[in-house]
């Protein structure tokens, strides 16, 4: 049987294999297109000729039409011919750089995790968002370019040489010394730009690191530690490129300074041909023009011959820089696999880094199907190694672990990634929604199976269930009650309102302390100036609450109102707290959440304030007053704790509202919706739309009550599900930024769980959960896990050992006490002293 | 300045707060600005009697102001709760959760109806990112109140008791 031949890794494939690769067809094309063009570049030059000896000469004026036809002909159809080649060359070339990333990619994601311990992002995002594309068009021109230039540049020769062999052989003799030149300047270019290279890489990789490190700096005010290491770099950087950019230039002039002095030749030796009846003029002509267009295809082999230096050196550079083996296949086997049941055999496991350092040492120990293990010890005591070596994270240097009696290292990445779930301390979330996050563990699975489907869809019911377990559902019952209802799902409005109806009946008095009701004749303070006025919501977009301060009509009615100035100097009242409490500072999200004034006005404000030193407030322009009575109308007195509210003020917005909808039916009847008990709240939250109000801040302890109230009725209306496939389309916001610690957590948990492993590791996976979150993982680890799947965690909380089947403590990379928590404490060693310190 | 601030003669939430920052020694010697900020960002919580505000082994990452009302820290021995310290108006608590994580030794619960102003670790991070300079000042007050804490205790404590002082020197 033949040996098939092993693939060749990516980082090992040659720059010129992507010129080809899955493009033979275009470039066939493009062959076919360039043999026409340098037919279509040549004629021009015969029919010059040919214009002025037997045209011009012979005063035959019907052959000059005929050649003048030719001649625009020839040019035209060289120019679409051109225009065809580029669109060629873009459509390969954007074909190689998109399959090019595409698979460094992949060999990048599955490269061993020690490899991304030295390798910075920024680094990665450079190399293959700007130095493989060089390369990519580079593959789009590597055989349209010479080919056509070549072609072209024989094709003058062989015409020259025929019309006048001498004179051509004189003209044609300049390019060899050329082509001495340039190889010598580009080696020098070359080497500044290996030299450029990889002073990107290091200045991409410090401005990655201060970013991602940028709570450091400024706690610290390391600015000028930082700025000296990124100017230090960026100062190399630019010599190094002006070092390169001269020889660029130099190779540049060189040429055309060569080529510049074949006119030159030209003139004297084909003048004094001519002069000696060796030459007609028609020919010098011919020739002249020839030496002029023989310029452009050997300026564009110049540039061809630089792209590729360039693209070569930067495309060896990035794949040197990748060409690291994957510690394990990704790809499944074609073995068939038989389900695990989860047991551990542990023997002598060992684990050195790299650079020597022993990390784990003689580790030893098993654990049958459905046991749980707690693994504690002093920090750097190698527990988040062993079980990042059972998951198969690392390769252990020396000893063995047995699943199922199976060596780890002989089953495949895939069986593992079915069969063991990972926790981490500090789990990334992606940018997405909570069901995308949901799904990612399991979905990998089904893609990495032979058979999977990428897209299979995980039922709801499950997703729900794994959220409950982890205690996650009331966080995303709260995402989906606090997201807006679209303008046509009428029957969810319908819902709504008949629970907001319940909820009144049943909870009403309840919910009277945690939650600010609507009421027609009482100001709400936990919503804005603007909204008490009107007490309703737009159907215009003209009226919106953010075009309301500029809108003549509603300027009318404040001043109708007499609300138009004490909302001016509510808004500079506001403005000067804001200016005085947040000027000179950075954006800070955290805080002006509750300030009615945005980062990007206080400045704006700041020239207001100024200016009303010398003037008054209705004295200033018209968008100053627009900007101050946008802030007054967004003043929220319950969440905006800079001014309160003077009683006066509420009162006159109180008798506004009541004057608003007749003033507003004199405008244009159903310019807004009023609240009212029986109709929904557009634009407001479904949680706000089922109170008919908003919960009152500072309550911790009323959430319960209002969750318990409304799942209670949601449960009652079938809703509840709707409601948390709502919550499920919440997005997380960058990297989770919108999740607390605990819900990242409890979110990591879950995602695992959606994938039911047999082996669940767990690397202090509960530290950011408050006590109840913690009691509620312990107890579904207990009453679920127990017996069904076997946990390994690491755990910083040794409270929360009791129930686990093992305890192993370890020091220094070994384990110094492995046994039942009730063993070990009877023993009074070292668990004995992590509990209760030292007797 | 216009009519606006002199009609409103009603003090402002953040204006109260600030006050009251200004008298507690751990926020005082900070520069104005933080403490204004930190008085702008300071929440207003109110807990009806008997209500948990945190339990052991929470990290609660808040500093709490007693406005009304008294906080009761109690510690869990077996089945039963013992209570430690009851504090009253006026008394700060958790300071030291505000500079870093610390999982809580204590259960805390509202022995009465209370309204407490907290302010976060996360606001203090952020106050401590945009002033470097607090951070050491906090650590000063903090080892201030330390020493004071020891040394009312060791005058308070019995003989017996010796055995748990020395937190100072750690």
């Amino acid at each position: 049987m033949k040996q098939k031949k092993p693939k060749k890794r990516i980082t090992q494939i040659s720059l010129f294999h992507w010129v080809f690769a899955g493009n033979l067809k275009l470039q066939l094309i493009l062959l076919l297109v360039i043999i026409l063009i340098v037919f279509a570049r040549v004629v021009p030059l015969e029919v010059q000729k040919r214009i002025i000896n037997d045209s011009i000469a012979l005063k035959n004026f019907d052959g000059l039409l005929v050649y003048s036809a030719i001649y625009i002909i020839a040019i035209t159809a060289a120019g679409g011919l051109k225009l065809a080649i580029n669109y060629l060359q873009a459509l390969i070339g954007e074909n190689a750089i998109n399959t090019m990333r595409k698979e460094v990619y992949a060999h990048i994601l599955s490269l061993p995790l020690g490899f991304f311990r030295t390798t910075q992002p920024g680094m990665v995002v450079s190399s293959l968002m700007t130095e493989l594309s060089t390369a990519g068009s580079f593959a789009g021109m590597a055989f349209a370019v010479p080919v056509t230039n070549i072609l072209t540049l024989l094709a003058f020769a062989v015409y020259l040489l025929w019309l006048n062999t001498k004179l051509a052989t004189v003209t044609l003799l300049l390019y060899p010394v050329i082509v001495f030149v340039l190889p010598i300047l580009q080696k020098k270019a070359n080497r500044a730009n290996k030299k450029r290279v990889d002073l990107s890489r290091r200045t991409s990789s410090q401005i990655a690191e201060s970013i991602s490190g940028i709570h450091e700096v400024q706690v610290h005010g390391a600015f000028a530690e930082e700025n000296r290491k990124f100017g230090h770099l960026t100062d190399q950087l630019k010599k190094i490129r002006i070092r390169w950019s001269l020889f660029r230039f130099a190779i540049k002039t060189a040429n055309n300074y060569f080529v510049g002095l074949g006119p030159f030749i030209i003139f004297i030796y084909g003048g004094y041909l001519i002069m000696n009846g060796q030459l007609e003029l028609g020919a010098m002509v011919a020739f002249l023009s020839a030496q002029e267009k023989l310029f452009d295809p050997w300026k564009e082999l110049i540039d061809f011959y630089q792209t590729y230096q360039d693209a070569s050196v930067q495309y060896y550079r990035t794949m040197n820089y990748f060409d690291a083996l994957p510690e394990f296949p990704v790809e499944c086997s074609s073995a068939p696999k038989q389900p695990l049941t989860g047991g551990i055999e542990v023997q002598g496991l060992s684990f050195q880094t790299s650079d020597g350092h022993r990390l784990l040492s003689d580790i030893t120990f098993s654990l049958k199907p459905g046991e749980h293990l707690a693994v504690v010890g002093f920090s750097g005591s190698g527990k988040s190694t062993l079980i990042q070596c059972i998951g198969k994270m690392y390769a252990y240097s020396q000893g063995s672990i047995q699943i199922d009696g199976v060596e780890l290292s002989s089953l495949s990445k895939q069986e593992v990634i079915e069969n063991i779930g990972y926790v981490s301390q500090n789990p990334f979330i992606f940018t997405d929604t909570i069901r995308e996050n949901l799904l990612y563990a399991k979905r990998a699975t089904t893609t990495l199976s032979a058979s999977g489907d990428p897209k299979e869809v995980v039922d709801l019911d499950k997703m729900i269930l794994v959220l409950q377990q982890v205690g996650l559902f009331v966080d995303v019952m709260r995402f989906g009650l606090e997201s807006t209802v679209g303008p046509d799902d009428t029957k969810t409005m319908e819902t709504i309102i008949r629970i907001r109806k319940k909820l009144r009946e049943k909870f009403g008095d309840k919910l009277k302390k945690s939650v600010e009701f609507y009421s027609r004749d009482s100001y709400h303070h936990n919503s804005s100036v603007g909204e008490n006025i009107i007490f309703g919501s737009s159907t215009n977009p003209n009226f919106g609450p953010h075009l309301l301060p500029e809108n003549k009509n509603f300027l009318l009615f404040l001043r109708q109102e007499n609300l138009h100035l004490p909302l001016l100097q509510l808004g500079e009242t506001l403005a000067v707290e804001a200016v005085d409490l947040f000027s000179g500072l950075e954006s800070m999200d955290l805080f002006f959440e509750k300030s009615p004034v945005s980062f990007e006005n206080i400045k704006e404000c700041e020239k207001i304030i100024k200016g009303l030193k010398n003037t008054t407030l209705d004295q200033i322009s018209p968008a100053d007053q627009t900007l101050l009575l946008s802030i007054a109308l967004a003043f929220t007195p319950g969440i905006h704790s800079m001014t309160s509210l003077p009683e006066k003020l509420r009162d006159k917005i109180l008798q506004a509202r009541m004057r608003f909808p007749d003033w507003c039916n004199s405008i244009k009847p159903g310019l807004f919706n009023f609240y009212c008990e029986t109709s929904y709240l557009p634009n407001q939250s479904i949680l706000n739309n089922i109170f008919f109000g908003k919960i009152r801040p500072g309550l911790p302890g009323a959430q319960e009550i209002i969750n318990q109230s409304i799942t209670h009725l949601l449960i009652e209306e079938d809703y509840l599900e709707k409601i948390a496939k709502i919550g499920m389309d919440f997005n997380v916001g960058n990297m989770g930024d919108k999740l607390s610690g605990g819900q990242r957590q409890k979110l990591a948990i879950a995602r695992v769980l959606l994938k039911q492993p047999k082996i669940i590791l767990m690397d202090e996976a509960t530290s950011a959960l408050d006590n109840k979150s913690q009691a509620r993982i312990q107890k579904l680890m207990t009453t679920r896990w127990k017996g069904k799947r076997t946990v390994i965690a690491v755990v910083h909380r040794i409270d929360i050992i009791e129930n686990f089947d093992k305890i192993a403590v370890t020091k220094n990379g070994k384990f110094v006490e492995f046994g039942t928590y009730q063993a070990l404490i009877e023993q009074k060693g070292a668990l004995h002293e992590l509990i209760y310190g030292k007797q | 300045m216009s009519s606006s601030m002199e009609s409103n003669k009603q003090p402002s939430e953040m204006q109260e707060n600030l006050a009251l920052l200004q008298e507690l020694d751990f926020f005082s010697a900070l520069p104005l600005k933080a403490i204004k900020l930190l008085a702008f960002v300071a929440e207003r919580q109110h807990f009806s009697e008997d209500e948990t505000i945190f339990e052991e082994g929470d990290d609660y990452g808040r500093a709490y102001i007693i406005l009304s009302g008294e906080l009761t820290l109690m510690k869990k021995s077996g089945n039963t709760k013992q209570v430690v310290q009851h504090f009253h108006q006026g008394n700060l608590l958790g300071t030291l959760s505000l500079l870093g994580v610390i999982p809580s030794l204590f259960l805390l619960k509202a022995g009465k109806k209370s309204t407490v102003l907290t302010i976060s670790r996360e606001h203090y991070t952020k106050i401590q990112e945009q002033f470097p300079e607090t951070t050491a000042l906090s650590l000063k007050a903090l080892i201030r109140e330390v020493y004071q804490w020891e040394r009312k205790n060791l005058t308070q404590a019995q003989l017996c008791c010796l055995k748990q002082a020395g937190v100072t020197i750690l």
